[in-house]
């Protein structure tokens, strides 16, 4: 292969790699191809110690993603809060993250009001609730270990938590089933630190795909029940309720985005090994 | 005077220390009760810290607004967009529903329609150089990097709903003793075994220097958050 | 959002694709569209945070129960919040080492909490549910010909490893050297087959042995790698290559699924332009959009030719 046409391959304007992704993005969103998800056992992991906790029982959600991983993160939040709620789980959700509130807010308020619109209205304080923001990070969980009402005393309306129904029978954080941590940062390893190996919660991790392969070593040594990682693991999660979901529709993009990549990372390797190659030729002469 | 600025704090971080580890060993009154309070007031001071690194930040965008900077107008319009969502934010929640922090105040308002937007935005950027780097940066110039860019192929398309697929064609149509080489268990395998390995051994390692930072901490040795006088 | 007013909110939905499109074309270059999306970003997000850090933390924990307290314990809080207002003394040069006290206890809180449990989480929990599995009888059985084999094995590779390293390997003739690789390769076999084969007669516990022993290495290899006290040279270079393969596979997994982590926000905002907005939006928004779009441009085109000129002047 000539070299200059190696070259110009090699140093083709970014611009036109950044128009492609986006055009590649945008083709499923317009026409949408419906591919099929497959189940993994990781996400069952999560689904099927959801699904067999008996109705009434309190479920605890921790909603510590920011606003930047909303469009990966709430797809999988809305499943699992849905999950809840479908099984008549009441939830109580909280916040180590100053911006999860706002996340924790969107999703309940909207999973509450599609049960609404159901036929099924659900009550603040007695089927649902949520504490708010406590700073401290792995402080906060020691708090919450001794004293859960103690460490909350507000919930994010301002009411006293002592007089909440939903909390009646809580003491502390063991006396939870169930604990499901969507998280976009390495605040998991502080759930199962303080959380599960102080006094044994089951923990499930929902994160982001970046957090995700770090995790399955937690996984493996019985740390957590299960992990639903990224978009991927919310369309899992979205098939396991019967429904196709904004993450399940995403699916489509990230199958075509992945294999342009793929090609790019072809391309550009082929074009250097041929660069390479006809130096040495070069300099064999 | 010289005791309470420069032995006072360590003498402090080793005593909460100290009483910090056997309050781990020993969960019985008055440990437990110690660590109980010690974590209430930990979430306390927390808070106020946090608000300090707030002020650090305005302080910074004020001097630059002060003394007339480049780019001082844009410093503005961050005051400014301070100034409004907080105001919004800490007035009480009336009949009217616009101030507070509920849902459907002007204050979530921003969160949701100004916030979350930027942010999500700024952090999707990356997908864009991500896929320009993979172009031009990504080239298996050593072995090493050839074994992450076949195990980085494998994961992205074994992940995929097309992965999977064809996976399911490879079994089915062509035939079942290519089960070892299905992409999507592939994918399983190096997720559940390598990967494991090694961020167990990155977890191990993790552990020895988390303990030993945090014993030099509490016996005095590491005094780096005393500031420059120390 | 469906909290808002349809006014509400379809001024929302602009406002958001107009931060959207103003940052997605600081990927065609730097521009005052992009800097003015950012600046109102941080500012937002500041406030945010602020309001956050009041009334979740400080008003809900130190605040009301000094107000409404539940006991007289209850005034023990106003301890901590003075600690707390301490920090602020850091901006007084004469009373700056006053900060020292609460940053103290949040030092010494922070270490003596981590210590501990950590280990336990970390250390114990993950060192011992690698080695566990090789003991457990289940998983390698324990019979006097896989004892035999196995003691046979470890005593072939480290004779190996010893003389490799000492450089007495390369005296050897090539029998000598035949012998013990030979002898390393057949007893390690012979040693899963009857510790695992022939007592469970199934393919499949081979296959989690060989797992198992995947796993053991991995640690000891990845450990050994960034175990800098020993020159990794001669066998054990093969050592901390070993576990630099490992790191390898890792690393790939990490960035197969950063692509899809990062791809997937790309997906979430472009979803949101076309179906919230581009399907939804009317004529009589964009008759009264444009001319706002318009007046921002020339203000921040006007505004950044003023910096250029001042700047030139200087």
């Amino acid at each position: 292969m000539n070299i200059k046409v190696i070259n110009k391959f090699l140093s083709i304007d970014r611009r036109i790699i950044y128009v492609l992704v986006a055009v590649v993005i945008l083709i499923p969103i317009i026409k949408p191809l419906n591919l099929p998800v497959q189940v993994t056992k990781e996400v069952l992991g999560v689904y099927n110690e959801i699904d067999k906790l008996p109705p009434g029982s309190k479920i605890l959600v921790a909603f510590d993603y920011e606003p930047a991983s909303t469009p990966e993160m709430d797809p999988m939040a809305k499943a699992v809060i849905r999950h809840c709620f479908r099984n008549h789980l009441k939830v109580i959700g909280i916040s180590w993250l100053e911006q999860g509130r706002g996340n924790a807010q969107n999703v309940l308020s909207f999973i509450t009001d599609e049960f609404q619109r159901q036929g099924r209205p659900l009550k603040y304080g007695e089927d649902y609730a949520y504490m708010g923001f406590k700073a401290g990070e792995s402080a906060m969980i020691m708090a919450l270990v001794h004293d859960f009402k103690g460490a909350c005393i507000r919930d994010y309306l301002g009411n006293d938590v002592y007089t909440m129904p939903i909390l009646k029978g809580i003491g502390s954080l063991g006396d939870f089933p169930y604990l499901a941590v969507l998280h976009d940062d390495s605040m998991i390893n502080s759930w199962i630190t303080y959380g599960h190996e102080i006094v044994g919660i089951k923990i499930g991790a929902l994160c982001t795909a970046i957090m995700a392969p770090g995790i399955y070593a937690n996984l493996s040594a019985g740390q957590l029940t299960g992990i639903v990682g990224g978009l991927k693991g919310g369309s899992e999660y979205e098939k396991l309720l019967g429904y196709r979901g904004l993450a399940t529709n995403g699916m489509d993009s990230q199958t075509l985005v992945h294999f342009l990549i793929i090609i790019f990372i072809l391309i550009g390797n082929f074009a250097y090994l041929a660069k390479e190659r006809n130096l040495r030729k070069e300099r064999l002469r | 005077m010289d005791f309470f600025k420069r032995k006072f704090p360590i003498l402090v971080v080793f005593v909460v220390g100290l009483l910090m580890i056997i309050a781990y060993y020993v969960p019985h009154k008055p440990f437990n009760q110690f660590e109980g309070g010690a974590s209430m007031w930990y979430m306390i001071i927390r808070s106020f810290a946090l608000v300090l690194a707030f002020t650090s930040l305005i302080r910074s965008h004020y001097l630059k607004i002060r003394e007339g900077k480049l780019g001082w107008g844009y410093s503005l319009v961050m005051f400014l967009a301070l100034i409004v969502t907080t105001v919004f934010g800490v007035l009480p929640y009336g009949k009217n529903n616009l101030f507070g922090t509920r849902s459907g105040t002007i204050y979530m308002w921003i969160f949701d329609y100004v916030n979350t937007p930027a942010a999500a935005t700024v952090f999707s950027l990356l997908a864009f150089y991500i896929a320009s780097a993979a172009y031009r940066a990504f080239r298996v110039r050593t072995i090493d990097a050839t074994i992450m860019l076949i195990i980085a192929i494998i994961v992205m398309i074994g992940r995929v709903p097309w992965g999977e697929m064809f996976s399911e064609f490879m079994t089915s149509k062509i035939s079942h003793h290519l089960v070892f080489i299905r992409l999507d268990r592939l994918t399983s395998f190096l997720l559940n075994y390598p990967t494991v390995a090694a961020r167990r051994a990155v977890y191990i390692g993790i552990a020895l220097a988390t303990v030993s930072t945090s014993l030099r901490v509490i016996l005095g040795v590491e005094r780096t958050y005393m500031g420059s006088d120390e | 959002m469906s909290h808002y007013s349809p006014l509400a909110t379809t001024i929302g939905i602009w406002i958001a694709v107009g931060l959207t499109i103003a940052i997605y074309s600081f990927l065609y270059k730097d521009n005052p569209f992009y800097k003015l999306a950012e600046h109102l970003y941080i500012g937002v997000s500041t406030g945010y945070l602020i309001v956050i850090a009041w009334t979740d933390s400080i008003e809900s924990l130190l605040v009301e129960p000094l107000l409404h307290p539940r006991s007289s314990e209850s005034y023990l809080i106003i301890i901590p919040g003075f600690l707390g207002l301490l920090m602020f003394t850091r901006y007084f040069k004469k009373a700056a080492w006053l900060s020292r006290i609460p940053l103290a206890f949040l030092i010494g809180y922070g270490a003596g909490l981590a210590a501990p449990p950590t280990i336990q989480a970390y250390l114990i929990r993950h060192a011992g549910i690698t080695i566990a599995p090789i003991f457990n009888p289940k998983q390698f059985a324990l019979n006097p010909m896989s004892s035999l084999f196995g003691i046979l094995s470890i005593g072939f590779f480290t004779t190996l490893i010893y003389f490799v390293q000492t450089d007495r390997y390369t005296d050897w003739g090539f029998g000598r050297r035949l012998f013990i690789i030979l002898g390393t390769v057949l007893s390690t076999v012979l040693f899963f087959i009857f510790a695992v084969y022939y007592p469970h007669r199934s393919l499949w516990a081979f296959i989690e042995a060989f797992y198992i022993l995947l796993l053991l290495v991995g640690v000891i290899t990845v450990l050994f790698y960034f175990f800098y006290s020993i020159e990794h040279k001669k066998s054990l270079k093969g050592v901390a290559k070993t576990g630099i393969i490992y790191l390898m596979v890792y690393f790939g997994t990490s960035f197969g699924y950063t692509v899809m982590a990062r791809l997937s926000l790309a997906i979430g905002r472009m979803r949101f332009i076309v179906d919230d907005w581009l399907k939804k939006s009317t004529i009589q928004q964009w008759i009264i959009a444009i001319p706002v779009i318009i007046v921002i441009t020339i203000i921040l085109l006007w505004q950044e030719n003023a910096s250029r000129t001042a700047q030139k002047s200087e």
